[in-house]
């Protein structure tokens, strides 16, 4: 991982908090600095919009907007934003879901360092 | 087929419509030819009809010429007379040209003129004097006729002819040709005339007899008719200036002309009648003589002409008609019939394909329980070596690789026949193919006690290129065909290079049995060999050489054979194979012997199992026998693995877990496996994927490749070779590594604190919402228990939470109650305080 991330705006949108801290906590030690941690949908789209984020973790099941709609929503001013849907739906079809909106990566939950590492693999090449 | 209709069907179609347009072109220059003809023919008959009637006109005018002369002589004897009397007056011409005398000179002179009427002396005041009718003459006077009128009017006019007149008498009609009478000073004493019969004239013009419709007229100068055959009274003494006369004469300014022209015609009520007429002027009078024939005369040999020829036009047309439809009828019914024989061959191709289509299918339908019986005979010898169990594996394992192959033949042949088998382009090294030929089949030599020698022609390129494995296929075939029929002696495999041709070339020399001349011929044909009686005694299904013959055309080159029975066979194979760009030669044997080729032959064969490998392994694989094989391969080198059954399932799965590597079938329901490799590589699934599939032809590597699989391992199995691939593969996966763990983590034990103490009230809650059956609610709680709880050391609730969110999606109060009690006895809780929890419990 040469690539300097640690000032790359990063999202961690989830409702429930603990996994909020926990998915920081693994950003953190893999080198990420500038991490903003929210807990429902409509705040999470106005920091993509408006706070410039380049990856944005997004829970599914959030007040206001799920995950799959803020990145919907998202996409259309943010293409560039690298959206990685994080739910414990794991479904095929919600994968397909993801990745027909735009979704760069999915992740399963519980997850551990190693999906989320894997998963930003495509975003530091 | 094609041999026999070699034309493309675009122009086959077409040769009717070809047919057609020479038939239609033809029929017009015909008709064009006959047009011309028949103005060219009209043309000719006008010309001369024009050279007839003009020389006609010249006679005519001539005779009149003379007719007139005659008349004008008795004038001018008259005159004469009258000078040789010394006629001075008026009075003395009366007395002198009175006479009985004079009388009967006139009367003698006009005797031999039979187009003279009447001559007659008339005075100056116009009294007859003298006639020839009768003497004396009787009292009249001829003061106002024209021509005493006009000869009064201009003393100098020497002679004139008069318009014609009617003989009230008899009928007929006389013109009258005058001059003047003068004294020895040129006095006036009157004028001598003679009468012109125009009934004579006519009566001449009727014998010249051109027919009906033509016409003779005798004209005065100012076009006033004189004279015409056929007679009509209205016409005499009227001016015609619509005729050819006037044509010719007035308008064309000439002294004689043939004209044809189309004008109102006075003989026909002034209707309009083409006709041709020739005018020509009489010389020294003022007269013009006209000769017409009308159209109905001088196109009359053209009119038939012309019949005729249209009769022959029509005749031809009809023929032409008649032949070319029947030639067109016979053309489209051949069209017809390559139409027929075209579909008739496209079916018998189809069919054909459809044959091939159908062993093709059938070969792979066998060769996957053939890989099942394959891959269990291998792990019941390698479990049982020496033991009964395990030599009865090995004859298993032995005549189900020999089927295999047959199975195998069968497929590149089906491929083969259905255009389908595609060729390799690589660099290979033609020494070290043939001595991978070579010590493979050593063995096999050697187990029939036969000297088995590789001799290679130096100089040798390094590098060529072509498709090594079916080179290496072809010199399998000849080489285990030369030992399967020799039983005594050597088989020898000779290589060498023909750099004029750009071929390689191999010599499979044997000391065998041999074939006779006769059996030569049918020994490349599918399913035939050299003698019956040799193929029950050595077996066989009679596919290898023809697959060897069918490969070398195929590669560019070709196969034959050079034996005789009990002496042996030779036989030469040749391919393309160019030579790789910037390519060495080797004078010599490469120092070192190169290692065997395929990956198989690099790990120890002898036991693929003695390898350990550690990691989590998941196998998509829809096949129940194989899924079963593979789990057993795995668990022989130590690795943990989970089994789904369709390519969705392994997306989900993949995703959800924490594998190491996927084994990927790409045949399989509800998603393939190239599709759900995608999928995951999509997602951010970074593990190795390896494709498990029997097809492996260059294409569908590089499909797989470019779908996100890291390797490819092809079915059946080689066990040598999945042990490879997966040693590779998992051994790769220690650069992961790097990943810190949890316990790693800054905070992660506040966190992990914070998650075990919020277990009991969360437990508290799904117990109550359990209790009463809030559905909604505790499948909410137990699905982000489910996702929360794996990630802080507790992956048994998260199992076991998934089956309390199930139930309680179902409303299932049985359920949901027993996968409750299960949750709350887990191990992994025992240092949790659950006894809150419990009380909920009913």
């Amino acid at each position: 991982m040469k690539v300097d991330v640690n000032e790359v705006p990063v999202l961690v949108a989830d409702d429930e908090p603990l996994m909020r801290q926990l998915l920081a906590s693994i950003l953190r030690s893999m080198g990420y600095g500038n991490i903003t941690q929210l807990a429902d949908g409509p705040q999470a789209l106005q920091a993509i919009q408006n706070n410039g984020m380049r990856i944005a973790f997004l829970d599914i099941d959030m007040p206001g907007f799920t995950g799959l709609e803020v990145m919907a929503l998202a996409k259309a001013t943010r293409p560039d934003c690298f959206f990685v849907i994080v739910t414990s739906h794991s479904g095929v079809d919600n994968v397909l879901a993801a990745l027909n909106g735009g979704a760069r990566g999915f992740i399963v939950k519980p997850f551990n360092a190693q999906k989320i590492h894997d998963v930003l693999l495509k975003f530091v090449q | 087929l094609g041999i026999f209709f070699p034309l493309p069907m675009s122009i086959t179609i077409r040769s009717s419509r070809i047919a057609t347009a020479l038939a239609t072109f033809l029929m017009l220059a015909t008709i064009a030819t006959l047009g011309l003809a028949v103005w060219f023919a009209r043309d000719q008959a006008i010309e001369e009809w024009r050279d007839q009637l003009d020389n006609l006109s010249l006679v005519l005018a001539e005779q009149g010429a003379q007719e007139v002369k005659s008349a004008f002589l008795v004038l001018d004897s008259i005159a004469e007379t009258v000078d040789a009397n010394g006629v001075e007056t008026a009075a003395a011409l009366r007395t002198t040209m009175s006479t009985q005398r004079q009388f009967d000179s006139m009367r003698d002179k006009i005797r031999g003129l039979p187009q003279v009427d009447v001559a007659t002396i008339v005075a100056a005041n116009g009294d007859v004097v003298n006639f020839t009718r009768g003497y004396p003459a009787p009292p009249i006077n001829l003061a106002d006729r024209d021509y005493f009128q006009a000869h009064i009017r201009n003393h100098k006019l020497g002679v004139y002819i008069s318009a014609p007149v009617r003989n009230k008498g008899n009928g007929e009609w006389t013109f009258y040709l005058s001059r003047k009478l003068t004294g020895p000073h040129g006095e006036f004493l009157g004028m001598a005339l003679v009468g012109f019969s125009s009934t004579f004239l006519s009566q001449f013009y009727r014998k010249i007899n051109l027919g009906e419709e033509a016409t003779v007229t005798l004209y005065r100068r100012d076009f006033l008719l004189l004279a015409r055959w056929p007679h009509q009274d209205a016409l005499m003494g009227k001016i015609n200036k619509t005729g050819s006369t006037y044509q010719a004469i007035e308008v064309h300014r000439k002294k004689h002309d043939v004209v044809v022209v189309q004008t109102p015609r006075s003989s026909e009520n002034g209707n309009e009648v083409l006709r041709m007429g020739a005018a020509r002027v009489i010389e020294g009078y003022p007269l013009v003589v006209n000769v017409t024939v009308t159209d109905t005369r001088f196109l009359a040999q053209w009119r038939r002409f012309s019949a005729v020829l249209a009769l022959v036009g029509c005749l031809s047309m009809i023929a032409m008609t008649l032949i070319f439809s029947v030639l067109i009828r016979l053309l489209k019914s051949r069209e017809h019939d390559m139409e027929e024989t075209r579909k008739l061959k496209s079916v018998a191709e189809a069919a054909s394909m459809a044959k091939s289509d159908f062993l093709a299918m059938m070969s792979h339908e066998i060769r996957t329980p053939l890989t099942s019986i394959i891959g269990f005979a291998e792990l019941l010898q390698k479990n049982r070596p020496g033991q009964p169990d395990g030599n009865t594996a090995a004859i298993i394992l032995r005549n189900g690789q020999h089927l295999l192959s047959i199975i195998n033949d069968i497929l590149d042949i089906s491929k083969i026949e259905a255009g389908r088998l595609a060729l390799e382009q690589l660099t290979f090294s033609p020494v070290e193919l043939a001595e991978g030929v070579h010590a493979m089949m050593a063995s096999q030599a050697q187990a029939k006690a036969l000297r088995f020698e590789l001799v290679v022609a130096y100089p040798l390129p390094a590098q060529v290129v072509g498709d090594p494995t079916r080179w290496k296929q072809i010199l399998f075939n000849l080489v285990s065909n030369a030992i399967k029929f020799t039983e005594l002696g050597s088989v020898q495999l000779a290589v060498r290079y023909d750099a004029a041709a750009g071929q390689l070339v191999a010599t499979v020399t044997d000391t065998g049995i041999g074939l006779a001349q006769e059996h030569q011929a049918c020994l490349f044909q599918p399913f035939s060999q050299g003698d019956s009686s040799v193929a029950r005694k050595y077996g066989g299904t009679g596919l290898g050489l023809y697959l060897v013959s069918q490969l070398a055309a195929r590669m560019g080159g070709a196969v034959r054979v050079d034996s005789s029975a009990g002496r042996g066979a030779v036989f030469e194979v040749t391919i393309a194979a160019p030579l790789a760009q910037g390519v060495a030669w080797l004078a010599v044997a490469p120092a070192a012997p190169v290692p065997a080729l395929a990956p198989r032959e690099r790990v120890d064969p002898a036991d693929p199992f003695a390898r350990r490998l550690s990691g989590h392994v998941l196998l998509a694989e829809d096949g129940r026998d194989n899924r079963t094989l593979i789990c057993a391969f795995l668990q022989g080198l130590g690795l943990t693995h989970e089994v789904v059954e369709d390519g969705a399932a392994a997306v989900q799965a993949a995703l959800a877990g924490n594998f190491d590597l996927v084994l990927m079938d790409i045949q399989m329901p509800v998603m393939d496996g190239v599709r759900a490799t995608e999928v995951l590589r999509a997602a951010g699934y970074a593990r190795p994927i390896v494709a498990l599939t029997a097809n492996v032809m260059a294409e569908d590597l590089r499909r797989y490749a470019a779908a996100g699989c890291d390797s490819t391992v092809g079915k059946p199995v080689n066990v040598a070779e999945f042990v490879q691939v997966l040693a590779r593969l998992l051994g790769d996966g220690a650069a992961a590594d790097t990943v810190a763990s949890f316990e790693e983590l800054d905070g992660y034990q506040e966190i992990q604190a914070s998650f075990q103490a919020s277990l009991v009230a969360r437990f508290d809650e799904l117990g109550a919402g359990i209790a009463h059956e809030r559905w909604g609610e505790v499948a909410a709680l137990a699905h982000r228990l489910k996702g929360s709880a794996g990630s802080f050391g507790f992956p048994g609730v998260t199992r076991v939470a998934a089956h309390v969110e199930g139930a309680a999606l179902h409303s299932d109060r049985q359920g949901a109650r027993k996968a409750f009690e299960q949750l709350i006895a887990l191990e992994e809780l025992k240092q949790v305080d659950t006894a809150g929890a419990v009380k909920w419990e009913i």
